[in-house]
């Protein structure tokens, strides 16, 4: 256990030098102890991911664990494992049995609305189904009509990592889209909304947006913001991202730093 | 021997450019690994994939090359040491990489790594990569992993327990087994993303 806590120590830089000598000299000679390191770089990745780390620890992972070479492609593995256990483990094949019984209560709800007419009680439910989808299109179509852009180009973002240079995510914006989605990586969702604010490289407001609600895409949360591609010319940009507090205050969750490159 | 295949006999971007490490400056090395050339060629294999975790844990931006500086400046040395040197051939090579460390802190730092970008396309090809890559595993290590990575916090902690008695192996085995296999789908996913923008 004693080695398992210097190893994490070493991890996120914080383990004393004459200590870190010793480890490092050891790392060399000592197959069992290498790979003890990259089981640790690994449950280091995954509390990371699923925000069960301390505040103070979670900043060190992010100042010193992350910047070091290969670790951003570890998270991004480690994120896509999540979804993908999430999505297809154990916990997944108890879910389509919810569903499964949820279908069964609503056929024995029918069943018992039309005891003699299960033909008739099927053709309502196959028009009643045709009505929703069909009031749901309207509704979106409408919606889309008014306030949706019908172009939109979505880049993720990753907190913590705003004073870190190979940390910040470079793009150039594509010619002919009406948003940039500016997805927000959350470890967990834990607020009621969230508001983020876009500032430039001089600290000056691009633009607020409040009441912001999580989603959950590719197996993550995230937070999406929606920017006009015309506000944001080339430059560095970070978002601040709150979230609201079932007491009302406004939280502080971080940076997300950005740059647009030119076309 | 497929080490021979791998070991970079002319580092490009070497700090030192004066010279090259050569085939027979190479089975120099081997040599003095061990006499056995199989298992001097895993040593070798060994001790460049540690220092370059080493380099990268302290944080340098180009692990692979410091590490090959660090092999070559051994090599170059062999003649001079090999009848001399006695215990773990890899303390040496640790003290000439604090010397390669030391001398990389001392130049100007190299650019920064260009981020990795995750555009939801790229995350979506990385979840078909995982899918495959998954598919391949036995049924056992599959079910393994489904079981390993599926709780959070605290409920994961009695999940593994539970787990590893069911296995009847102690929570460290099961944490290694389970790591060697998300190992190998780290490798298998990194290869088939490889594959895809080749």
């Amino acid at each position: 256990m004693e080695t398992q806590q210097a190893i994490r120590q070493y991890l996120l830089g914080i383990l004393a030098q004459e200590q870190s000598v010793e480890l490092e000299e050891r790392l060399l000679i000592d197959r069992e102890l290498y790979e003890e390191l990259l089981i640790a770089e690994d449950e280091l990745v995954d509390q990371f991911l699923s925000g069960e780390m301390p505040g103070a620890e979670r900043e060190t992972v992010e100042k010193h664990f992350l910047r070091a070479p290969g670790r951003q492609e570890q998270l991004l593995f480690a994120r896509t494992l999540k979804k993908y256990v999430s999505t297809n483990g154990p916990q997944a094949v108890k879910n389509p049995g919810v569903q499964q019984k949820t279908a069964d209560e609503r056929r024995s709800w029918l069943s018992r609305l039309f005891p003699r007419y299960p033909a008739l009680a099927f053709s309502l439910a196959g028009a009643l189904v045709l009505i929703i989808v069909g009031g749901i299109w309207l509704a979106n179509r409408i919606s889309n009509g008014r306030n949706a852009p019908q172009a939109v180009w979505a880049i993720e973002l990753t907190p913590g990592l705003q004073r870190d240079v190979g940390g910040i995510k470079n793009f150039a914006i594509p010619a002919n889209i009406d948003a940039v989605r500016l997805q927000l990586d959350l470890p967990e969702s834990q607020y009621q909304s969230y508001e983020a604010i876009v500032l430039d490289v001089d600290g000056r407001s691009v633009i607020t947006r409040k009441n912001l609600k999580a989603q959950s895409v590719n197996g993550h949360q995230i937070v999406p913001l929606d920017v006009d591609p015309a506000l944001l010319t080339p430059g560095d940009y970070r978002v601040k991202l709150s979230g609201l507090s079932a007491s009302g205050s406004l939280e502080n969750l971080g940076s997300y730093p950005f740059k647009v490159l030119k076309k | 021997m497929h080490v021979l295949a791998q070991c970079r006999l002319s580092p490009a971007n070497s700090m030192n450019k004066n010279w090259d490490l050569t085939r027979e400056s190479f089975e120099a090395l081997l040599a003095w690994l061990d006499p056995n050339r199989e298992v001097a060629g895993q040593k070798y294999e060994d001790i460049r994939t540690r220092l370059i975790k080493i380099f990268a844990c302290r944080g340098c931006y180009e692990p692979e090359d410091l590490a090959d500086e660090t092999i070559n400046r051994v090599t170059n040395k062999l003649e001079e040491i090999e009848a001399t040197f006695i215990g773990e051939r890899a303390r040496y090579f640790y003290g000439v990489a604090n010397k390669v460390h030391l001398e990389y802190l001392r130049k100007k730092p190299a650019p920064p790594l260009p981020a990795v970008t995750n555009t939801s396309e790229e995350a979506e090809r990385r979840y078909r990569c995982l899918d495959l890559c998954a598919s391949k595993l036995t049924p056992e290590n599959r079910e393994l992993v489904f079981q390993y990575y599926q709780e959070e916090k605290r409920a994961k902690i009695e999940h593994r327990k539970h787990l590893a008695d069911r296995l009847g192996i102690a929570v460290n085995a099961l944490r290694i087994r389970a790591h060697r296999i998300r190992k190998s789908l780290q490798d298998c996913v990194r290869e088939c993303l490889e594959e895809a923008t080749a």
